[in-house]
Protein backbone atom coordinates (compact mmCIF):
# COMPACT_ATOMS: atom_id res chain seq x y z
CA UNK A 1 0.00 0.00 0.00
CA UNK A 2 2.86 2.30 0.92
CA UNK A 3 4.80 1.93 -2.46
CA UNK A 4 1.77 2.21 -4.15
CA UNK A 5 1.25 5.74 -2.39
CA UNK A 6 4.51 6.68 -3.40
CA UNK A 7 4.25 5.77 -6.85
CA UNK A 8 1.35 7.91 -7.37
CA UNK A 9 2.92 10.52 -5.47
CA UNK A 10 6.43 10.62 -7.46
CA UNK A 11 3.47 10.82 -10.63
CA UNK A 12 1.48 13.78 -8.96
CA UNK A 13 4.84 15.74 -7.50
CA UNK A 14 2.54 16.16 -4.60
CA UNK A 15 0.48 14.36 -1.59
CA UNK A 16 -2.31 12.51 -2.66
CA UNK A 17 -5.40 13.58 -1.02
CA UNK A 18 -6.36 11.99 2.33
CA UNK A 19 -9.62 10.55 0.53
CA UNK A 20 -7.31 8.42 -1.70
CA UNK A 21 -5.70 5.79 1.01
CA UNK A 22 -9.47 4.42 0.95
CA UNK A 23 -8.38 2.99 -2.59
CA UNK A 24 -6.64 -0.42 -2.78
CA UNK A 25 -2.81 -0.43 -3.73
CA UNK A 26 -3.96 -1.72 -7.39
CA UNK A 27 -6.45 1.27 -7.46
CA UNK A 28 -4.02 3.62 -6.55
CA UNK A 29 -1.34 2.00 -8.71
CA UNK A 30 -3.54 1.91 -12.02
CA UNK A 31 -3.64 5.37 -11.36
CA UNK A 32 0.27 6.16 -11.49
CA UNK A 33 -0.20 4.11 -14.72
CA UNK A 34 -2.70 6.75 -16.09
CA UNK A 35 -1.11 9.35 -15.18
CA UNK A 36 2.28 8.78 -16.22
CA UNK A 37 1.00 7.30 -19.63
CA UNK A 38 -1.10 10.58 -20.09
CA UNK A 39 2.31 12.92 -19.23
CA UNK A 40 4.29 10.62 -22.00
CA UNK A 41 1.60 11.30 -24.74
CA UNK A 42 0.82 14.39 -24.08
CA UNK A 43 5.29 14.82 -24.40
CA UNK A 44 4.86 13.01 -27.67
CA UNK A 45 2.09 15.14 -28.89
CA UNK A 46 3.70 18.31 -28.40
CA UNK A 47 7.17 17.11 -30.06
CA UNK A 48 5.31 15.52 -32.80
CA UNK A 49 3.36 18.71 -33.41
CA UNK A 50 5.87 21.05 -33.15
CA UNK A 51 8.27 19.60 -35.72
CA UNK A 52 4.71 19.46 -38.52
CA UNK A 53 4.08 23.08 -36.99
CA UNK A 54 7.09 24.17 -39.17
CA UNK A 55 5.09 22.76 -42.24
CA UNK A 56 2.52 25.61 -42.14
CA UNK A 57 4.60 28.09 -41.18
CA UNK A 58 5.51 30.49 -44.15
CA UNK A 59 8.79 29.41 -45.75
CA UNK A 60 10.55 33.47 -44.82
CA UNK A 61 9.57 33.26 -41.60
CA UNK A 62 10.68 28.80 -40.48
CA UNK A 63 14.11 29.88 -39.56
CA UNK A 64 13.12 32.27 -36.57
CA UNK A 65 10.68 30.02 -35.86
CA UNK A 66 12.38 27.39 -35.64
CA UNK A 67 14.95 28.87 -33.48
CA UNK A 68 12.44 30.23 -30.95
CA UNK A 69 11.10 25.80 -30.77
CA UNK A 70 14.11 24.37 -30.83
CA UNK A 71 16.53 27.04 -29.21
CA UNK B 1 -30.87 12.07 -13.53
CA UNK B 2 -28.41 14.30 -12.41
CA UNK B 3 -24.75 13.55 -12.06
CA UNK B 4 -23.61 13.20 -8.12
CA UNK B 5 -20.67 15.49 -7.71
CA UNK B 6 -18.07 12.56 -7.64
CA UNK B 7 -19.31 11.44 -10.88
CA UNK B 8 -18.99 14.92 -12.63
CA UNK B 9 -15.27 15.08 -11.03
CA UNK B 10 -15.04 11.50 -12.10
CA UNK B 11 -15.51 12.76 -16.01
CA UNK B 12 -12.90 15.21 -15.75
CA UNK B 13 -10.28 13.64 -14.53
CA UNK B 14 -10.97 10.91 -17.03
CA UNK B 15 -11.16 13.72 -19.55
CA UNK B 16 -7.25 14.89 -18.42
CA UNK B 17 -6.02 11.24 -17.96
CA UNK B 18 -7.25 10.27 -21.82
CA UNK B 19 -8.66 7.49 -20.61
CA UNK B 20 -12.87 6.55 -20.64
CA UNK B 21 -14.79 7.18 -16.77
CA UNK B 22 -15.54 3.93 -16.53
CA UNK B 23 -11.32 3.41 -16.19
CA UNK B 24 -11.72 5.51 -12.76
CA UNK B 25 -14.83 3.93 -11.72
CA UNK B 26 -13.43 3.00 -8.66
CA UNK B 27 -12.75 6.90 -7.53
CA UNK B 28 -17.12 6.47 -6.58
CA UNK B 29 -15.77 5.77 -2.82
CA UNK B 30 -13.82 8.46 -2.96
CA UNK B 31 -15.25 12.42 -1.65
CA UNK B 32 -15.72 14.36 -4.65
CA UNK B 33 -13.49 17.30 -3.24
CA UNK B 34 -10.81 14.51 -2.67
CA UNK B 35 -11.49 14.21 -6.42
CA UNK B 36 -11.22 17.19 -7.33
CA UNK B 37 -8.03 17.88 -5.63
CA UNK B 38 -6.53 14.93 -7.75
CA UNK B 39 -7.36 16.17 -10.73
CA UNK B 40 -6.29 19.82 -10.00
CA UNK B 41 -2.80 17.92 -8.97
CA UNK B 42 -2.79 16.33 -12.05
CA UNK B 43 -3.47 19.03 -14.47
CA UNK B 44 -0.86 20.92 -12.95
CA UNK B 45 2.23 18.51 -12.79
CA UNK B 46 1.08 17.42 -16.57
CA UNK B 47 1.10 21.45 -17.50
CA UNK B 48 4.78 21.75 -15.23
CA UNK B 49 6.09 18.54 -17.36
CA UNK B 50 6.15 20.40 -20.27
CA UNK B 51 5.97 23.68 -19.95
CA UNK B 52 9.39 25.03 -21.37
CA UNK B 53 8.17 23.90 -24.67
CA UNK B 54 4.64 24.95 -24.57
CA UNK B 55 5.77 28.59 -23.62
CA UNK B 56 8.19 28.20 -26.83
CA UNK B 57 4.58 27.60 -28.72
CA UNK B 58 3.26 30.06 -27.35
CA UNK B 59 6.63 32.53 -27.77
CA UNK B 60 6.79 31.34 -31.26
CA UNK B 61 2.93 32.35 -32.50
CA UNK B 62 3.88 35.81 -31.76
CA UNK B 63 6.16 35.77 -35.10
CA UNK B 64 2.99 34.12 -37.28
CA UNK B 65 0.22 35.42 -38.49
CA UNK B 66 -3.32 34.68 -36.25
CA UNK B 67 -4.82 32.93 -39.29
CA UNK B 68 -1.99 30.93 -40.18
CA UNK B 69 -1.54 30.09 -36.09
CA UNK B 70 -4.98 29.19 -35.93
CA UNK B 71 -4.23 26.26 -38.88
CA UNK B 72 -1.13 25.05 -36.84
CA UNK B 73 -3.53 24.77 -33.49
CA UNK B 74 -6.08 22.80 -35.25
CA UNK B 75 -3.84 20.33 -37.24
CA UNK B 76 -0.44 20.20 -36.10
CA UNK B 77 -1.33 20.17 -32.33
CA UNK B 78 -4.86 19.48 -31.83
CA UNK B 79 -7.14 20.29 -29.60
CA UNK B 80 -5.45 19.11 -25.71
CA UNK B 81 -1.92 20.92 -26.91
CA UNK B 82 -4.17 23.98 -27.91
CA UNK B 83 -5.69 24.17 -24.72
CA UNK B 84 -2.50 23.80 -22.98
CA UNK B 85 -1.31 26.95 -25.22
CA UNK B 86 -3.63 29.25 -24.19
CA UNK B 87 -3.20 30.19 -20.90
CA UNK B 88 0.30 31.15 -22.09
CA UNK B 89 -0.97 33.74 -25.00
CA UNK B 90 -1.81 37.04 -25.00
CA UNK B 91 -5.38 37.30 -24.25
CA UNK B 92 -6.10 39.74 -27.28
CA UNK B 93 -3.98 37.23 -29.39
CA UNK B 94 -5.44 34.09 -28.21
CA UNK B 95 -8.94 36.16 -29.10
CA UNK B 96 -7.87 36.67 -32.40
CA UNK B 97 -6.72 33.58 -33.23
CA UNK B 98 -9.95 31.86 -31.84
CA UNK B 99 -11.71 33.59 -34.46
CA UNK B 100 -10.19 31.67 -37.19
CA UNK B 101 -11.09 28.79 -36.07
CA UNK B 102 -13.93 26.59 -36.47
CA UNK B 103 -16.81 26.28 -33.40
CA UNK B 104 -16.30 22.40 -33.82
CA UNK B 105 -12.54 22.69 -33.03
CA UNK B 106 -13.10 25.51 -30.47
CA UNK B 107 -15.77 22.98 -28.26
CA UNK B 108 -13.23 20.53 -28.22
CA UNK B 109 -10.11 22.38 -26.74
CA UNK B 110 -13.13 24.05 -24.50
CA UNK B 111 -13.43 20.01 -23.18
CA UNK B 112 -9.95 20.01 -22.51
CA UNK B 113 -8.92 23.10 -21.10
CA UNK B 114 -8.53 24.29 -17.58
CA UNK B 115 -10.13 27.45 -17.12
CA UNK B 116 -8.57 29.30 -14.40
CA UNK B 117 -5.60 28.89 -16.06
CA UNK B 118 -6.88 30.30 -19.73
CA UNK B 119 -9.28 33.16 -17.29
CA UNK B 120 -8.37 35.87 -18.91
CA UNK B 121 -8.70 34.64 -22.88
CA UNK B 122 -11.75 33.23 -21.87
CA UNK B 123 -13.62 36.70 -20.58
CA UNK B 124 -12.37 38.13 -24.00
CA UNK B 125 -13.73 36.13 -25.98
CA UNK B 126 -16.95 37.96 -27.67
CA UNK B 127 -20.24 36.56 -26.40
CA UNK B 128 -22.07 35.27 -29.67
CA UNK B 129 -18.78 33.14 -30.36
CA UNK B 130 -19.20 32.04 -26.86
CA UNK B 131 -22.68 31.04 -27.80
CA UNK B 132 -21.70 29.11 -31.12
CA UNK B 133 -19.03 27.11 -28.77
CA UNK B 134 -22.58 26.76 -26.09
CA UNK B 135 -24.66 25.53 -28.71
CA UNK B 136 -22.00 22.97 -29.87
CA UNK B 137 -21.35 21.88 -26.39
CA UNK B 138 -25.02 21.53 -26.29
CA UNK B 139 -25.81 19.55 -29.52
CA UNK B 140 -22.91 16.97 -27.96
CA UNK B 141 -25.24 17.12 -24.21
CA UNK B 142 -21.76 18.23 -22.78
CA UNK B 143 -22.64 19.63 -19.64
CA UNK B 144 -19.86 19.23 -17.96
CA UNK B 145 -17.62 21.21 -20.34
CA UNK B 146 -19.96 24.37 -19.98
CA UNK B 147 -20.48 24.17 -16.29
CA UNK B 148 -16.67 24.49 -16.00
CA UNK B 149 -16.78 27.95 -17.67
CA UNK B 150 -19.54 29.84 -16.43
CA UNK B 151 -17.78 31.16 -14.00
CA UNK B 152 -15.01 32.64 -16.26
CA UNK B 153 -17.56 34.16 -18.76
CA UNK B 154 -18.23 37.73 -18.99
CA UNK B 155 -21.30 39.07 -18.47
CA UNK B 156 -22.40 39.57 -22.25
CA UNK B 157 -21.16 36.08 -22.64
CA UNK B 158 -22.67 34.58 -20.46
CA UNK B 159 -26.03 35.92 -21.46
CA UNK B 160 -25.04 34.77 -25.36
CA UNK B 161 -24.82 31.08 -23.64
CA UNK B 162 -27.93 31.30 -21.66
CA UNK B 163 -29.80 32.55 -25.18
CA UNK B 164 -27.71 29.67 -26.61
CA UNK B 165 -29.28 26.74 -24.68
CA UNK B 166 -32.81 25.65 -23.58
CA UNK B 167 -33.84 25.33 -20.54
CA UNK B 168 -33.38 21.66 -19.84
CA UNK B 169 -29.58 22.16 -20.82
CA UNK B 170 -29.66 24.94 -18.56
CA UNK B 171 -30.84 23.02 -15.57
CA UNK B 172 -28.35 20.25 -16.00
CA UNK B 173 -25.48 22.02 -16.49
CA UNK B 174 -26.55 24.52 -13.94
CA UNK B 175 -26.08 21.52 -11.29
CA UNK B 176 -22.63 20.54 -12.67
CA UNK B 177 -21.45 24.32 -12.42
CA UNK B 178 -18.15 24.26 -11.08
CA UNK B 179 -17.76 27.37 -9.35
CA UNK B 180 -21.34 27.27 -7.59
CA UNK B 181 -20.76 31.30 -6.28
CA UNK B 182 -21.16 32.10 -9.75
CA UNK B 183 -25.05 30.79 -9.49
CA UNK B 184 -26.02 33.56 -8.51
CA UNK B 185 -24.24 35.81 -11.39
CA UNK B 186 -26.16 33.35 -14.03
CA UNK B 187 -29.21 33.87 -12.01
CA UNK B 188 -29.49 37.78 -11.90
CA UNK B 189 -29.39 37.88 -15.52
CA UNK B 190 -32.19 35.90 -16.45
CA UNK B 191 -35.34 36.88 -17.11
CA UNK B 192 -38.22 36.67 -15.11
CA UNK B 193 -40.33 35.14 -17.92
CA UNK B 194 -37.24 32.46 -18.40
CA UNK B 195 -37.12 31.33 -14.50
CA UNK B 196 -41.06 31.05 -14.55
CA UNK B 197 -40.14 28.11 -17.79
CA UNK B 198 -37.49 26.92 -16.36
CA UNK B 199 -39.60 25.66 -13.19
CA UNK B 200 -41.80 24.31 -15.22
CA UNK B 201 -39.83 22.38 -17.21
CA UNK B 202 -37.91 20.96 -14.52
CA UNK B 203 -41.27 19.37 -13.62
CA UNK B 204 -42.10 18.41 -17.09
CA UNK B 205 -38.58 16.54 -16.63
CA UNK B 206 -38.37 15.67 -13.64
CA UNK B 207 -35.24 18.01 -13.35
CA UNK B 208 -36.28 19.46 -9.45
CA UNK B 209 -33.16 17.72 -7.90
CA UNK B 210 -31.12 20.49 -10.63
CA UNK B 211 -32.97 23.35 -10.29
CA UNK B 212 -33.08 22.91 -6.15
CA UNK B 213 -29.21 22.59 -6.42
CA UNK B 214 -29.51 26.30 -7.71
CA UNK B 215 -31.62 27.64 -5.40
CA UNK B 216 -28.88 26.03 -2.97
CA UNK B 217 -26.10 28.33 -3.82
CA UNK B 218 -27.62 31.60 -4.76
CA UNK B 219 -28.60 34.21 -1.86
CA UNK B 220 -31.08 34.77 0.21
CA UNK B 221 -32.19 37.22 -1.78
CA UNK B 222 -32.59 35.39 -4.96
CA UNK B 223 -33.92 32.19 -3.28
CA UNK B 224 -37.30 34.29 -1.77
CA UNK B 225 -37.65 35.39 -5.60
CA UNK B 226 -37.31 32.47 -7.05
CA UNK B 227 -39.46 31.03 -4.24
CA UNK B 228 -41.69 33.22 -4.82
CA UNK B 229 -41.92 32.49 -9.09
CA UNK B 230 -42.30 29.03 -7.70
CA UNK B 231 -44.96 29.74 -5.18
CA UNK B 232 -46.81 31.05 -8.51
CA UNK B 233 -46.39 28.36 -10.59
CA UNK B 234 -49.98 26.18 -11.56
CA UNK B 235 -50.39 23.11 -8.82
CA UNK B 236 -49.00 20.64 -11.38
CA UNK B 237 -45.94 22.42 -11.43
CA UNK B 238 -45.14 22.35 -7.64
CA UNK B 239 -46.72 19.40 -6.88
CA UNK B 240 -44.04 18.22 -9.04
CA UNK B 241 -41.37 20.37 -6.50
CA UNK B 242 -43.12 18.21 -3.81
CA UNK B 243 -42.89 14.68 -5.72
CA UNK B 244 -39.08 15.41 -6.34
CA UNK B 245 -38.25 16.64 -3.18
CA UNK B 246 -40.07 13.87 -1.39
CA UNK B 247 -38.83 10.89 -3.57
CA UNK B 248 -35.01 12.33 -3.33
CA UNK B 249 -34.95 13.04 0.19
CA UNK B 250 -34.85 17.28 -1.10
CA UNK B 251 -36.78 18.60 1.67
CA UNK B 252 -33.69 20.49 3.49
CA UNK B 253 -32.86 22.11 0.59
CA UNK B 254 -36.71 23.38 0.00
CA UNK B 255 -37.30 24.02 4.00
CA UNK B 256 -34.75 27.21 3.55
CA UNK B 257 -36.50 28.58 0.37
CA UNK B 258 -40.05 28.63 1.66
CA UNK B 259 -38.34 30.93 4.45
CA UNK B 260 -37.49 33.53 1.98
CA UNK B 261 -40.09 33.55 0.22
CA UNK B 262 -42.61 36.45 0.89
CA UNK B 263 -45.38 35.83 3.55
CA UNK B 264 -48.00 34.96 -0.30
CA UNK B 265 -46.20 32.62 -1.85
CA UNK B 266 -44.95 30.75 1.80
CA UNK B 267 -48.90 29.94 2.75
CA UNK B 268 -49.59 28.96 -1.01
CA UNK B 269 -46.96 26.62 -0.37
CA UNK B 270 -48.00 25.64 3.17
CA UNK B 271 -51.67 24.89 1.64
CA UNK B 272 -50.40 23.04 -1.59
CA UNK B 273 -53.09 19.90 -1.08
CA UNK B 274 -49.57 17.56 -1.96
CA UNK B 275 -47.58 18.91 1.48
CA UNK B 276 -50.44 17.73 3.32
CA UNK B 277 -50.31 14.03 3.55
CA UNK B 278 -48.85 12.28 6.63
CA UNK B 279 -45.53 10.86 4.64
CA UNK B 280 -44.40 14.23 3.37
CA UNK B 281 -44.90 15.97 6.58
CA UNK B 282 -43.08 13.17 8.46
CA UNK B 283 -39.89 13.91 5.98
CA UNK B 284 -40.50 17.32 6.17
CA UNK B 285 -39.91 17.00 9.78
CA UNK B 286 -37.11 14.59 9.72
CA UNK B 287 -35.46 16.70 7.68
CA UNK B 288 -35.45 20.15 10.20
CA UNK B 289 -34.52 17.51 12.64
CA UNK B 290 -31.45 15.70 10.80
CA UNK B 291 -30.42 19.11 9.37
CA UNK B 292 -30.91 21.48 11.80
CA UNK B 293 -34.04 23.77 9.72
CA UNK B 294 -36.59 23.77 12.29
CA UNK B 295 -36.38 27.79 12.56
CA UNK B 296 -37.73 27.52 8.92
CA UNK B 297 -40.29 24.70 9.52
CA UNK B 298 -41.38 27.48 12.61
CA UNK B 299 -42.27 29.89 10.01
CA UNK B 300 -44.27 27.56 8.24
CA UNK B 301 -46.01 25.52 10.75
CA UNK B 302 -49.36 28.52 11.72
CA UNK B 303 -49.76 27.97 7.87
CA UNK B 304 -50.56 25.02 7.54
CA UNK B 305 -54.21 23.74 7.91
CA UNK B 306 -55.07 22.74 11.45
CA UNK B 307 -55.46 18.91 10.64
CA UNK B 308 -51.74 18.80 8.81
CA UNK B 309 -50.23 21.11 12.23
CA UNK B 310 -52.13 18.21 14.16
CA UNK B 311 -49.63 15.77 12.17
CA UNK B 312 -47.01 17.80 12.22
CA UNK B 313 -47.21 17.80 16.41
CA UNK B 314 -47.94 14.26 16.38
CA UNK B 315 -44.53 13.76 14.85
CA UNK B 316 -42.93 15.91 17.16
CA UNK B 317 -44.17 13.70 20.10
CA UNK B 318 -41.15 12.25 21.44
CA UNK B 319 -38.38 14.36 20.13
CA UNK B 320 -35.18 13.79 22.08
CA UNK B 321 -34.40 16.79 24.49
CA UNK B 322 -31.04 17.60 22.11
CA UNK B 323 -33.93 18.11 19.56
CA UNK B 324 -36.34 20.28 21.43
CA UNK B 325 -33.00 22.47 22.81
CA UNK B 326 -32.10 23.00 19.45
CA UNK B 327 -35.73 23.88 18.07
CA UNK B 328 -36.22 26.40 21.22
CA UNK B 329 -32.46 28.05 20.40
CA UNK B 330 -33.58 28.64 17.04
CA UNK B 331 -36.82 30.17 18.18
CA UNK B 332 -35.10 32.57 20.16
CA UNK B 333 -32.47 33.36 18.00
CA UNK B 334 -34.97 33.87 14.69
CA UNK B 335 -37.67 35.57 17.33
CA UNK B 336 -39.74 32.37 16.56
CA UNK B 337 -41.19 32.07 20.10
CA UNK B 338 -45.02 32.62 18.91
CA UNK B 339 -45.21 29.87 16.62
CA UNK B 340 -42.86 27.77 18.74
CA UNK B 341 -45.47 28.31 22.02
CA UNK B 342 -48.43 27.82 19.63
CA UNK B 343 -46.91 24.66 18.11
CA UNK B 344 -46.26 23.46 21.58
CA UNK B 345 -49.78 23.93 23.01
CA UNK B 346 -50.71 20.89 19.81
CA UNK B 347 -47.43 18.69 21.27
CA UNK B 348 -48.68 15.60 23.96
CA UNK B 349 -48.40 16.52 27.29
CA UNK B 350 -45.00 14.50 27.92
CA UNK B 351 -43.43 16.58 25.10
CA UNK B 352 -44.55 19.51 26.56
CA UNK B 353 -43.40 19.16 30.42
CA UNK B 354 -40.08 18.23 28.35
CA UNK B 355 -40.31 22.10 26.73
CA UNK B 356 -41.38 23.51 29.83
CA UNK B 357 -38.07 21.97 31.94
CA UNK B 358 -35.55 22.94 29.20
CA UNK B 359 -37.68 26.61 29.20
CA UNK B 360 -37.33 26.59 32.93
CA UNK B 361 -33.19 25.94 32.57
CA UNK B 362 -32.30 28.01 29.98
CA UNK B 363 -30.32 31.04 30.22
CA UNK B 364 -32.03 34.99 31.56
CA UNK B 365 -31.87 36.44 27.88
CA UNK B 366 -33.73 33.32 26.76
CA UNK B 367 -36.48 33.55 28.81
CA UNK B 368 -36.53 37.11 28.60
CA UNK B 369 -37.05 36.79 24.52
CA UNK B 370 -39.53 33.90 25.69
CA UNK B 371 -41.68 36.54 28.09
CA UNK B 372 -41.40 39.55 25.41
CA UNK B 373 -42.88 37.30 23.17
CA UNK B 374 -45.97 36.12 25.41
CA UNK B 375 -46.60 39.26 26.30
CA UNK B 376 -46.33 41.44 22.96
CA UNK B 377 -48.31 38.31 21.27
CA UNK B 378 -50.89 37.80 23.37
CA UNK B 379 -49.65 34.04 24.49
CA UNK B 380 -50.41 33.87 28.12
CA UNK B 381 -53.43 31.17 27.65
CA UNK B 382 -50.67 28.93 25.45
CA UNK B 383 -47.78 29.69 27.95
CA UNK B 384 -49.66 28.14 31.06
CA UNK B 385 -50.83 25.44 28.95
CA UNK B 386 -47.46 24.41 28.81
CA UNK B 387 -45.78 25.56 32.25
CA UNK B 388 -48.57 23.09 33.97
CA UNK B 389 -46.88 20.09 32.70
CA UNK B 390 -44.35 20.71 34.94
CA UNK B 391 -44.41 18.60 38.61
CA UNK B 392 -45.43 20.62 41.30
CA UNK B 393 -41.84 21.07 42.58
CA UNK B 394 -40.27 22.19 39.03
CA UNK B 395 -43.01 24.73 39.09
CA UNK B 396 -42.49 26.39 42.04
CA UNK B 397 -38.51 26.45 40.82
CA UNK B 398 -40.16 27.68 37.54
CA UNK B 399 -42.71 30.29 38.84
CA UNK B 400 -39.55 31.93 41.12
CA UNK B 401 -37.53 32.21 38.04
CA UNK B 402 -40.76 34.15 36.30
CA UNK B 403 -40.57 36.67 39.00
CA UNK B 404 -37.22 38.58 38.35
CA UNK B 405 -37.78 38.06 34.52
CA UNK B 406 -41.68 38.92 33.87
CA UNK B 407 -42.72 42.28 35.18
CA UNK B 408 -45.77 42.69 37.34
CA UNK B 409 -48.40 43.03 34.49
CA UNK B 410 -47.14 39.65 32.77
CA UNK B 411 -47.17 37.86 36.28
CA UNK B 412 -50.89 38.93 36.71
CA UNK B 413 -51.95 38.17 33.74
CA UNK B 414 -50.18 34.43 33.50
CA UNK B 415 -52.08 34.25 37.19
CA UNK B 416 -55.36 35.04 35.81
CA UNK B 417 -54.34 32.92 32.59
CA UNK B 418 -53.71 29.62 34.89
CA UNK B 419 -56.60 30.50 36.87
CA UNK B 420 -59.41 30.82 34.10
CA UNK B 421 -57.97 27.73 32.41
CA UNK B 422 -58.51 25.60 35.66
CA UNK B 423 -54.73 25.15 36.25
CA UNK B 424 -54.72 25.97 40.22
CA UNK B 425 -51.10 24.74 40.66
CA UNK B 426 -49.59 26.97 38.67
CA UNK B 427 -51.99 29.93 39.66
CA UNK B 428 -51.05 28.96 43.04
CA UNK B 429 -47.23 29.00 42.60
CA UNK B 430 -47.22 32.33 40.77
CA UNK B 431 -49.41 34.23 43.62
CA UNK B 432 -47.43 32.44 46.37
CA UNK B 433 -44.79 34.69 45.14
Amino acid sequence: MADAVDILEDELGARIPDGLELLSARDLTALADLLHDAKARQAQDLDEGVEDSLNFVPRLMRGPVRKILFG
Amino acid sequence: MSLALAEVEIVKLARLLGCKPREIDYLRQVDWQDIRDLREQAAATMFDADRRQLQRVAAATKLVPSKVTAAIGERAFGPLLAARVTGLLDPSRAVDIAGHLPTRFLADVAEQIEPRRASRVIAEIPGRQIAAITRELAERGDHVTMGRFVGHLSEAALQGALDAVDDETLLRTASVVESKGSLAALVAIMPEERLHDIMRTATELDLWREALDVLRHVSDRQRGMLGDIAAAQDDDVLAGLVDAAQRDGLWADVLPVTRAMGADGRERFATLAAIQTRPVLSSIVDAATERGLWADLLVLLPLLPAASRRRVAALGTGLRRSILEQIIGAAHEQGLWAPLVRFATELEQRTQREIAKIIGAVDDDVLDGLLDAVEQEDLQDEFVHIAARLGTKDMRTFAKRLVPAAGENLLAALAEAAQEADLAALHDALIAL
